[in-house]
């Protein structure tokens, strides 16, 4: 498909919101940590660089190959990654008095660049910056300034880039997504083609030739990504599909038979697995929130694995993970400090 | 055992994966339903789990759940969900005096569940939950609202 886009993630916690933008304009994208870049960057019709916690003039701030970039690709780069080109072209990037934090407003844009076409002065834009772009890499020119600002934007047209300082793909900018319009949708070309409808054709087909004939089991849990996740296989594989639905006796009133019910009402070959006793005994006299957490993880397993067993033949076991989910667990920073451990009874715990 | 792994909504953010549902013709009461942790009641119990404390707290947030809905809130809100705090408090009901448990109700607004605020219920409804709960749940007698953000709180209390 050379109808997407890549995301390259220097760490910005606006990083989500970009990929969530571009999907609104119905074109797909994929995130990847600048250090781990796919291989090949040909089935990308743009690239797109993010924010990031760094300075370019940090020691061990991120850098990628910009060569295999700039000129090959067309590129969208916001604050770090419009600061991180300036410095790589022989511009300059400095901590000065001019940094801004939170709403600006456009006191200039460029008549005739496309990039803001159908963009007023004094649109508000979100800045968030602690270093300036103090002077423009080589072939680069103004596209955008604010009052405090003057490099708030420019354009190297030879290599097909934009870059900003401020951050479109915030909601405190006003006409983000039209900014991001006029790039992928006016400019390139780029279908629309990212739709529900799309994704179910295309997933259906993966998942029968990926599954083949053979069996798949599944955990559900009554939230919605185990949910779709059944559904889709339903559709692609039917009866090889075999969920599971465990009671752990922690369920909300009457969930465990209601539920149950919807999912055979929606045709799906799911067992219900009532272990409540198993659970609430294994937490006789323990108080400790996170023994409490792991009991009922490490139970979930015991009792998931004990029905998988009666499955025979099964080869698959299918998961309703979800994209912020893998983006944490391949994040720039890796995995994030764990506020809790959490375990998505959706999918299957890793055993403690 | 030995099973390959597939994810099929591995690439979707949660939005997305409700428009695939609501495309798939799936009931809008599992697509919209709030987030659940998945050790459930367990952690919404603090202190010890026990069958007593379980059907205590899954009668007062049907109570509270069943409200949401027919005030026409459940929608509006990320989240929502009671907790059974380990401690007791005195009351009186009619002629006696009561010692009985307090019951936490939790509701917050976000959009991706990193960040959350408290919702604004408004007085009435948190009124007519506070009453039903005390009046119809035997073993609860005060119930309290969680007016804290995350962070730097967390969503759940556990």
């Amino acid at each position: 498909m050379q109808n997407k886009v890549l995301i390259v993630d220097f760490g910005s916690q606006y990083t989500q919101l970009i990929a969530r933008r571009i999907r609104e304009l119905f074109i797909y994208c994929e995130i990847s940590p600048f250090n781990n870049l796919p291989e090949d960057l040909n089935q990308y019709k743009a690239i797109v660089l993010s924010g990031s916690p760094f300075s370019v003039n940090q020691k061990n701030a991120p850098e990628i190959n910009l060569k295999g970039i700039l000129g090959n690709k067309p590129v969208i780069a916001i604050c770090y990654g419009a600061q991180l080109i300036a410095k790589s072209l022989n511009g300059k990037v400095e901590n000065s008095n001019s940094r801004e934090y939170g709403r600006a407003n456009l006191s200039f844009i460029e008549k005739n660049c496309k990039l803001f076409n159908n963009i007023k002065i004094n649109n508000q834009v979100w800045m968030s910056h602690g270093d300036t772009i103090t002077a423009l890499p080589d072939g680069a020119s103004v596209i955008a300034s604010t009052d405090s600002v003057k490099n708030a934007a420019y354009s190297i047209d030879s290599l097909n880039l934009y870059a900003l300082q401020f951050h479109p793909e915030v909601f405190h900018t006003d006409n983000g997504l039209k900014i991001f319009e006029n790039f992928f949708i006016e400019e390139l070309k780029f279908i629309k083609e990212w739709n529900p409808e799309s994704f179910i054709d295309r997933t259906v087909k993966e998942l029968k030739s990926a599954v083949l004939d053979e069996k798949v089991i599944l955990g559900l849990s009554g939230g919605v990504d185990s949910s779709v996740a059944a559904i889709l296989l339903d559709r692609a594989i039917g009866k090889n599909l075999h969920c599971i639905f465990v009671n752990n006796g922690l369920l909300r009133k009457n969930e465990y038979d209601e539920v149950l019910d919807q999912y055979i009402g929606m045709g799906l070959n799911v067992k219900g697995v009532d272990a409540s006793d198993q659970f609430i005994n294994g937490l006789k006299g323990v108080t400790d929130p996170e023994r409490k957490r792991k009991i009922i993880g490490n139970t979930f397993i015991d009792v998931f694995d004990e029905e998988s067993k009666k499955i025979s033949n099964a080869k698959w076991l299918a998961q309703g993970t979800i994209y912020p989910d893998v983006i944490e667990s391949i994040s720039v920073k890796g995995p994030s400090a764990t506020i809790k451990s959490h375990h998505n009874v959706g999918g299957l715990p890793e055993k403690k | 055992m030995n099973l390959k792994v597939i994810e099929p909504l591995k690439m979707l953010f949660k939005d997305e994966v409700r428009k695939i549902g609501t495309s798939l013709k799936m009931p809008q009461e599992i697509l919209s339903r709030h987030p659940f942790p998945g050790p459930g009641l367990g952690i919404r119990i603090l202190g010890e789990v026990d069958y007593e404390s379980i059907g205590l707290i899954q009668e007062a947030d049907k109570i509270y759940i069943d409200a949401l809905k027919k005030w026409n809130l459940y929608n509006k809100i990320w989240q929502a969900g009671s907790i059974l705090l380990p401690v007791k408090s005195v009351g009186v009901m009619g002629d006696e005096r009561t010692y009985e448990r307090c019951v936490a109700l939790r509701a917050v607004v976000s959009t991706d569940g990193m960040t959350a605020d408290w919702y604004e219920f408004p007085n009435d409804f948190l009124k007519e939950v506070s009453n039903n709960i005390i009046n119809k749940v035997k073993g609860i007698n005060r119930v309290v609202y969680d007016i804290s953000s995350k962070p730097p709180a967390t969503i759940e209390w556990e």
